[in-house]
């Protein structure tokens, strides 16, 4: 007994070395990092602006994006300076400001937190809500009264309930508050102000057919000074209110027959003044602009009526007198901003005539531009159409004022742009909401696609044609290698290496002998599609269209780049959510990014479109034909022709539709009919809803059917590639109630394969589905943990039918169902697999983790076999002793010591070289690498020594001669004696 | 084929303990040839709410021109459809509940066990069906004549308990070694099995030595 004991201590023993030294050979040494990995960092849709420096040229911008990042991004080159994610469960940032202390932001739900400019140091936070739910409190708006050094400054915030103050400069802020008598109505009918001279605060709300109500705040004890009430009761928005020096407030009143401007004193509410604005020869005014700037010191006697289209004219208040200046019409105007330094007041008016955006400054006193106060810019193809404009004005010496725009567009792009049509830097943001991924290989250079050329002719050829053609190509492949070479010793590049890849050395976008450099084409949320090189991350080409805007974008690859000389081809439908406007359909080039509009294509179908899915087979020009199916049963292919329905007639298809809102999950058989059958219908008990499926990637490679057991019998693995898994959540969120339901369907017969239910647990899921294994990640709500649920099916010790699968052949036996379950130590945003050319590589299992890392571990610690005693069997088999926490080693990291921000998807392809995947990561950060699960076994290593191989290999050679030559002389010598 | 054999015996079973006792949970199931509607072709008792035991109860005979049907639409490759609604309800309400679970199965394929089939119901435990499916088996037993009578073993299936993480054993188990490692710690060792590294080498170097001296 003390013998075995001492032998499974052994074992255990070597299970850990083992175990080591396959971590520790996975490792990076850190002259590799960045020779085949990259890192492209993002920030999301930008929302919020703050420039640095109001005086002096800025030099960072600091952002806040719909990611709920905040960020200081580089004027000079758009490169990311410091960058904070703030966690989504405090709501949407809503106000951003740059004042002495820091950064300041303010989220939805009332959570202040200050960075330092610089840094990015996290200064202070205060949750301004206090105790208040998410109903009872939402941040309308936020002001910063900058006061002197020694007062310090105020953030004013304004909520549907009351107004809250914190003083800045200190660590830890006192929170003052003063609630309304009655709950505020929406954002827009309420105007937060402040007066940094009388340190006041003014509270400007607008009640429809009552009038403006203003409320003068003493800043420091929040107690009400004045509240006057502006009686009107024709009202209806506060665009046409501007509030000047001097508390006096200029409001217009659009009624018919009665068209005026009054001036009021908003401290007592008293009309000072009111005039007709026939009499400045002004119709309807559609707003009022006054000093963008929340501080009321810094809103002068000046403000700009704008009217009709693109009418602008100058008003000036004086002394109780309300005075017309100067009056101008701009085509195509679509914003005016008003900015005020020092002693300048400008007004900035922006149009946009499709691609050309003019912004224009001109002096708010005096009405004059000029040249060098004008930015004429055309948006570069593809970027989309403005959305957001914003204005950087600093003071200058000669003229008295330069600015620059920052412009977002509906593409997600942010470009600054400067005086007169330069473009300093643009970033792409819209790579950090990528919906789909996909690693395609590049096209064969010149000489190989000669080649490839023969096998598509081989039918038409004759022998000796198609050999004299095989030498021809050959030669010439020859040929252009020696002139390669030559022309490389001309420049002295032979030895250098040609990337920065040591294993890619084929330039330009041509396919390399491994096939590890890839083009990824990426579809995002906002519609633009991107063509990325995978050696550096640059962005190759790009596309978007308005069309693609807001819909759900699927890309099928139809045809690949091996069908030289077929140029490869994608299809991207563009299918609203709402099943309301039609689909869109566009015909992609994936390599060089060339599309074209084929909704036309689309135009038989009625009903709105149900699933979408590529065919198996391809027609003669290696093209899948792409099948849609739309509510009403009917079958569409695209492209419509003779022969890809011959395709369709020849197969059996059987679809299956998962709705997640029913909970219904439908199958369709499609048979030699242009119109679909229903088949099965299961659906998920109504007191859950399906949250995650999977089925299994199709034409998946697998190496072997079966595993090989102790006793030198195999088990066979149930390799029925018609298993969907589907997982549902309880609607009952409960933590001694819910539960998480697995199961796994045949999607051809609708039989139940097995289903199990885990009690006590909750989504998020995250699924991988693979060969005869599904692993799924699910949270354990009684304990609090995040669980990692592996399930094996196998057929057993023989097989039922080796040659040939059917899901309707009736087996006597069900498979055998394993599944295990182990702790996952860290939260899980994603998980994906490794993929290999022939599936031979043992297979990484890729966890996406919540706090930023890239973790590849070995699916062998996922074999529901792993037995807590486990015996001599398990030991011949190599199955480890089971433990029920998944070890994280750091060595493990795909990412090394990068921080990878919300990975939401993990994308794997296979290279030429079957020890290596490549991964591919999106999220906040784009990720690229690659992977070797069963270590690097078909490369030699970096630091193998050839020339000592070499010279070893020479001097054997030579040493051999030499003894040869000697050994004969002597047989000589031996026979004359 | 045993283990067919086997569930058939369960089936039978658990068809007699249902006949035994009327009260429980029916549901109605019917059947359509090829795209035609469904029409009624029995119910099925589940003995209890939980609805892990069920059986086939109230049979409609097909009609001759029904035969005719199903055997025509073998003939076109057509499909035989059966469909039951989701929820349990109570033998005495027999209301139409419009959320069906359906499945199908090739008319050839059933015509060629003689109509013998087994029908796999998977409930949650609580009273929902998931799904229902037809699966033609073999018979082998069977009478063969010439009516063509259904001949169906109901199987209901529940989801099984998923296997948690082990820890309560894993802890044992470090348990039980930490106890025998601190047992063999303890217990009385031989004065050799303690000292056996010292003894060794001296045994060996002595032996050296003996045998240098005996060779001068």
């Amino acid at each position: 007994m003390m013998l075995k004991k001492s032998a499974m201590n052994r074992y255990l023993y070597v299970c850990v070395v083992s175990a080591l030294f396959f971590v520790l050979s996975n490792a990076l040494y850190v002259d590799q990092i960045g020779k085949y990995d990259w890192t492209k960092n993002l920030i999301g849709k930008v929302e919020l602006v703050a420039f640095d420096s109001s005086v002096s040229i800025s030099k960072n911008v600091f952002v806040a994006t719909d990611k709920n990042v905040v960020a200081s991004i580089s004027a000079k080159n758009g490169n990311i300076n410091w960058r904070r994610t703030l966690a989504f469960n405090d709501g949407k940032i809503k106000s951003l400001n740059h004042v002495r202390d820091g950064i300041v932001s303010v989220t939805e739900a009332g959570v202040a937190r200050v960075f330092e400019a610089s840094s990015g140091v996290t200064k202070w936070d205060v949750n301004l809500a206090a105790s208040k739910t998410e109903e009872e409190f939402l941040v309308h708006q936020v002001a910063v009264l900058e006061q002197s050094y020694t007062e310090g400054n105020l953030l004013v915030v304004l909520t549907n309930t009351e107004i809250i103050t914190a003083s800045l400069s200190k660590h830890h802020p006192k929170v003052k508050s003063v609630a309304f008598d009655q709950d505020i109505s929406g954002a827009e009918y309420n105007k937060l102000l402040i007066d940094s001279q009388s340190s006041q605060i003014l509270h400007f709300q607008l009640e429809l057919r009552r009038g403006i109500s203003v409320t003068v705040y003493d800043a420091k004890q929040l107690e009400i000074i004045s509240q006057a009430n502006v009686q009107n009761d024709w009202l209806a928005t506060l665009d046409t209110v501007a509030v000047l020096e001097g508390n006096q407030l200029l409001y217009s009143c659009n009624e018919p027959e009665s068209e005026m401007l009054y001036l009021v004193d908003f401290t007592s509410g008293k009309v000072l003044n009111s005039v007709r604005l026939e009499l400045f020869d002004i119709e309807s005014v559609a707003s009022i602009v006054s000093v963008s700037n929340k501080d009321v010191t810094t809103h002068g006697p000046n403000v700009l009526l704008l009217h009709g289209q693109g009418k602008v004219s100058h008003i000036k208040v004086d002394d109780g007198d309300v005075k017309i200046g100067w009056k101008k019409e701009l085509k195509s105007l679509r914003e005016v901003v008003t900015k005020q330094l020092g002693s300048e007041e400008y007004s900035f008016f922006t149009s946009i005539d499709n691609q050309d955006v003019t912004i224009t400054a001109m002096s708010v006193k005096t009405g004059l531009t000029d040249d060098s106060l004008t930015i004429r810019y055309q948006l570069p193809a593809n970027t989309g159409e403005i959305s957001s404009i914003h204005i950087n004005m600093f003071l200058k010496r000669t003229t008295p004022i330069g600015f620059r725009a920052l412009l977002t567009t509906t593409a997600d792009t942010v470009l600054l742009v400067a005086h007169p049509n330069r473009l300093a830097w643009q970033r792409d943001e819209s790579l950090a909401s990528i919906s789909s991924a996909n690693m395609l290989d590049l096209p064969l250079s010149d000489g190989d696609a000669g080649i490839e050329a023969e096998f598509e002719e081989a039918e038409r050829t004759s022998v000796p044609d198609m050999f004299a053609k095989r030498v021809k190509a050959q030669a010439s492949q020859v040929v252009s290698f020696f002139k390669q070479m030559a022309k490389e010793l001309d420049e002295g590049t032979l030895f250098k290496h040609k990337t920065r890849d040591p294993l890619i050395q084929v330039e330009g976008l041509t396919r390399d002998p491994f096939s590890l450099h890839k083009m990824i084409v990426v579809v995002t949320k906002a519609g633009s599609l991107f063509g990325i090189d995978s050696l550096n991350g640059e962005v190759v080409w790009r596309y978007y269209s308005s069309l693609l805007t807001d819909r759900d974008i699927h890309l099928y690859v139809q045809r690949t780049t091996a069908h030289f000389p077929h140029p490869p081809q994608a299809l991207i439908l563009g299918l609203d959510p709402q099943q309301q406007l039609n689909p869109v359909l566009l015909e992609l080039n994936p390599i060089t990014g060339e599309v074209e509009d084929k909704t036309d294509v689309l135009g038989g179908i009625k009903s709105p479109i149900m699933q979408a899915t590529l065919l198996p087979n391809p027609d003669s020009t290696h093209l899948r034909p792409l099948l849609l199916l739309d509510t009403d049963l009917n079958v569409h292919l695209i492209p419509k022709t003779a022969e890809t329905e011959s395709v369709l007639k020849q197969l059996n298809l059987y679809l299956y539709d998962i709705n997640s809102l029913t909970g219904l999950i439908r199958s369709f058989s499609i048979k030699s009919s242009n119109v679909a059958k229903p088949t099965w219908s299961v659906t998920v008990p109504n007191t859950h809803r399906i949250i995650q499926f999977g089925g299994k990637p199709s034409g998946e490679k697998i190496d072997s059917l079966g595993r090989p057991l102790a006793d030198r019998s195999v088990l066979f693995k149930y390799l029925n590639p018609n298993v969907v898994a589907v997982l549902s959540e309880s609607l009952e969120q409960n933590v001694d109630r819910c539960s998480l339901m697995l199961f796994l369907i045949d999607a051809v017969t609708g039989q139940m394969i097995h289903s199990i239910v885990h009690k006590r647990s909750q989504g998020p899921v995250h699924l991988v589905h693979s060969e005869n294994w599904l692993l799924y990640s699910y949270r354990n709500a009684k304990l609090r943990r995040i669980e990692v649920s592996a399930l094996e099916m196998y057929e057993g010790k023989t097989q039922f039918n080796s040659t040939s699968f059917s899901s309707f052949h009736v087996r006597p036996n069900p498979p055998t169902i394993l599944q295990q379950a182990y702790i996952f130590p860290y939260g899980i945003s994603s998980i994906g697999v490794s993929k290999t050319e022939k599936g031979i590589t043992s297979r990484q299992i890729l966890f996406g983790l919540k706090k930023g890392s890239l973790f590849g571990i070995p699916r062998k610690l996922f074999d529901p076999r792993r037995s807590l005693h486990p015996n001599e069997k398990h030991r011949e088999e190599g199955i480890m002793p089971y433990s029920p926490e998944v070890p994280v080693p750091p060595e493990l990291f795909l990412s090394y010591n990068l921080t990878l921000e919300q990975i939401d998807g993990i994308y794997c392809a296979p290279s030429a070289l079957e020890s290596t995947s490549l991964v591919f990561t999106t999220g906040l950060d784009l990720f690229f690498t690659r992977t070797q699960p069963s270590k690097m076994f078909d490369v030699l290593k970096e630091d193998f020594d050839h020339m000592f191989i070499g010279a070893v290999l020479i001097g054997l050679f030579i040493a051999a001669l030499v003894t040869r030559r000697l050994s004969q002389v002597k047989q000589l010598n031996k026979s004359w004696r | 084929m045993c283990n067919v054999f086997y569930l058939l015996v369960i089936v039978s079973c658990v068809w007699i303990r249902a006949t035994a006792h009327e009260s429980g949970y029916s549901l109605i199931v019917e059947h359509a040839f090829g795209e035609g509607e469904f029409q009624k072709r029995g119910e099925i008792l589940f003995s209890n709410l939980k609805g892990d035991e069920a059986s086939f109860k109230n049979p409609v005979q097909l009609s001759p021109s029904e035969v005719r049907e199903l055997e025509k639409i073998a003939k076109q490759d057509g499909m035989y459809k059966i469909r039951m609604s989701t929820k349990l309800q109570e033998v005495s309400s027999k209301t139409e509940d419009s959320s069906w679970v359906s499945t199908f199965t090739y008319a050839n394929q059933l015509l060629g066990t003689d109509l013998h089939h087994a029908l796999n119901i998977h409930t949650d435990g609580l009273g929902s069906i998931i799904s229902i499916s037809i699966v033609p088996v073999p018979c082998i037993d069977c009478r063969h004549d010439d009516t063509f009578d259904f001949d169906t073993n109901v199987i209901v299936t529940v989801p099984i308990q998923a296997q948690s993480p082990d820890t309560a054993g894993f802890l044992t188990k470090i348990e039980e070694e930490k106890r025998k490692k601190e047992k063999q710690a303890n217990e009385p060792q031989s004065f050799f099995g303690k000292y056996w590294m010292f003894i060794v080498p001296v045994v060996f170097f002595m032996m050296v030595s003996n045998a240098a001296q005996q060779q001068q």
